[in-house]
């Protein structure tokens, strides 16, 4: 940017006071500040002076007189406790959702891509399945699904076990027929509960299909008229046209699921704090989220950095 | 003389091959539609089970809830379980309330996040580095992180129990996912040929103008899909609205408490239930309860969704 500005500076010194001063380049950052106003105000109202707070709340005692929170610093006394004294956090809650992310992610993204193709093209019936692929986002992003879960489908499972009530499949002889085979316990219980979470992991996948498919939508039929006419198979058309012009919405996509398999209130971390706020522990509750937080937030900025460089856009 | 017969069979050999080709092609097509077909179909009945599940018991009477040859379909029917869930949830108030909520809010968001996304896709300013850093963490920072400092700000001013906070929070472009929405108005702006907009401007069009009319018509698909999902996660929204609300309560909080509301006012409703049928009924209840919920979700997307396949077409041939 600043760059730019002393190239103008030559041409401009020709120009009226006033018209130098706004010059071309200025009067577009301002329409762009413009533009952005109403987001600036919002995120220092309601995100920036919340999220100081709540640093302000890791590093302090509080105390809930008269229901007013009292402040007192106790330097790093929550974040001590969270290493070094709470015997759960990390081999309970902060390892076993960190590698859950890491298998789902994934495979939401794979299947997410893979019905986005399967359903671009017109067929008979299309407007239904599409229809249909909304549905888990309706349905699953509310309370209902918990309803659904643990108060109508738990009572649909005839033997009542535990595990039935949130599993509509089960995979007891894959684990039995893998163990006999030799398969290693850690590969075992991946695949089990890949195919034991089929139900959940659909589930998770309508926001990203309708982003994808939005995207592949968006894709120029004439690229692949030419591809058509070049004679390029269905597999290279996929690779060298709709994945470049899909890229950039993959990355949003890869991102959201990340996001979304943490925030979720089924997440060990997130039930943790809540159980710790609902005891009044709000710093050690807090201080719990911003832990996961700055680890969710490395793993976003290292997929981000790894990703980003194979991102395709139309106007670079 | 001699070139008509060889002549004759290379056409033949050729007819053949052109002719096994096709034949190939179709056998190819075919097991690619009935494989499209078996997966979709398969992959339709789990993402339709719950909805099948909820209305194969919203209606079903309490002789059938023990009975064993009751699978899909219930053999007698009766709309007791809805009035009770109707009631219970005391269903036009809770709507009410959830509207006051969704539709003020779902219009400030859609302007602050496409106005925003526009602005952080096409134009430099002094920190927008940093702007956009902090975009990405109100993306990436869960709202539980910073929900109690929110909740005592929202105290100190006097609108916990009401609406405003939420349009507050649309408005300034921290509403539910907004963060997100703008992200994908961003990617899908900067997706767009600048060349289109360069020649607006240079035609004397204003900033405000380009954007209003050359670039929004554009990214219409874009905005219906954060449309549909704004709706989705507003209506849906249980966690920051279980929070600020104490009284006259949305419809996704409501029905947290439907099963325990029922045992204490339940039996007001319909005089002469006793506790076991209460009881019984409970599963139908709470399939009520989901439906009325999302029913009217299921309703505006039943109309929606050919708009929003249209839209997504037309943007299509113009990109």
């Amino acid at each position: 940017m600043s760059k730019k500005a002393n190239n103008l500076k030559t041409p401009a010194d020709a120009l009226p006071v006033a018209k130098r001063f706004l010059t071309f380049e200025r009067r577009k950052s301002i329409a762009g500040l413009c533009f952005v106003s109403p987001w600036i105000l919002g995120v220092i109202i309601f995100f920036l002076v919340p999220m100081i707070t709540a640093v302000r709340y890791t590093f302090s005692d509080i105390q809930m007189v008269n229901g007013k929170f009292t402040l007192e610093w106790n330097n790093f006394e929550n974040y001590k406790w969270v290493f070094t004294q709470d015997p759960t956090f990390i081999p309970d809650e902060l390892v076993p959702s960190l590698t859950e992310m890491a298998w789902q992610v994934p495979i939401v993204v794979l299947f997410s891509v893979f019905v986005a193709v399967l359903i671009k093209d017109k067929f008979f019936g299309r407007t239904l399945a599409r229809a249909v692929f909304f549905l888990p986002v309706i349905v699953s992003s509310g309370v209902v699904i918990n309803i659904l879960k643990n108060g109508i489908m738990a009572g649909q499972t005839v033997g009542g076990e535990l595990e039935g009530a949130a599993y509509m499949f089960s995979a007891p002889s894959f684990t039995t027929i893998f163990n006999d085979l030799g398969v290693p316990a850690q590969i075992t219980n991946i695949v089990s509960s890949v195919v034991n979470e089929v139900f959940d992991l659909t589930w998770k996948c309508g926001v990203q299909i309708l982003l994808l498919l939005a995207a592949v939508n968006n894709i120029p039929s004439s690229s692949y008229e030419v591809a058509d006419m070049e004679g390029a198979t269905g597999w290279e058309k996929f690779w060298k046209i709709t994945f470049p012009m899909i890229s950039s919405t993959l990355l949003v996509t890869i991102i959201y699921s990340i996001i979304d398999c943490f925030t979720d209130s089924e997440n060990l971390v997130m039930k943790r704090m809540m159980e710790l706020v609902n005891k009044g522990a709000y710093d050690q509750g807090t201080t719990i989220v911003m832990v996961y937080c700055i680890c969710v937030l490395a793993i976003i900025g290292v997929v981000y950095a790894i990703i980003g460089r194979f991102v395709f856009y139309y106007n670079d | 003389m001699m070139d008509q017969p060889i002549h004759e069979s290379q056409r033949l050999r050729a007819k053949a091959a052109s002719k096994k080709l096709e034949i190939s092609y179709a056998v190819s097509k075919f097991f690619k539609v009935v494989f499209r077909a078996a997966f979709l179909i398969g992959l339709g009945y789990v993402m339709l089970y719950p909805i099948l599940i909820i209305f194969s018991n919203a209606f079903k009477a309490k002789e059938d809830v023990y009975d064993p040859t009751v699978i899909w379909l219930p053999k007698h029917l009766s709309s007791q379980a809805f009035t009770l869930a109707f009631k219970t949830l005391d269903y036009w108030k809770t709507l009410a309330s959830t509207c006051k909520i969704l539709f003020p809010s779902l219009i400030l968001q859609l302007t602050s996040t496409v106005l925003v996304g526009y602005g952080f896709a096409r134009f430099k300013f002094a920190g927008k580095g940093i702007m956009f850093m902090i975009l990405i963490f109100t993306i990436i920072v869960p709202m539980q992180t910073y929900m109690i400092p929110l909740y005592s700000q929202f105290q100190n001013w006097g609108m916990l129990d009401s609406p405003v906070s939420f349009w507050l929070m649309a408005i300034g472009g921290m509403g539910i996912r907004s963060g997100l929405y703008i992200f994908i108005m961003r990617q899908f702006f900067r997706q767009m040929p600048p060349e289109i907009e360069e020649a607006a401007l240079i035609d004397g069009c204003g900033y405000f103008k380009t954007f209003w009319r050359v670039m929004l018509p554009n990214v219409v698909s874009a905005v219906v899909t954060i449309t549909m999902f704004s709706i989705v996660w507003y209506w849906n929204d249980y966690y920051i609205a279980s929070m600020f609300y104490k009284t006259d309560l949305p419809l996704s909080v409501h029905l947290t408490f439907l099963q325990a509301n029922l045992n204490v006012v339940g039996k007001n409703f319909i005089s002469g239930i006793s506790d076991t049928d209460l009881w019984l009924l409970r599963e139908s209840v709470l399939s009520c309860g989901c439906l009325l919920t999302i029913g009217p979700l299921l309703i505006l997307y039943v109309f929606a969704q050919r708009f929003f396949t249209e839209s997504i077409e037309r943007t299509g041939i113009v990109g």
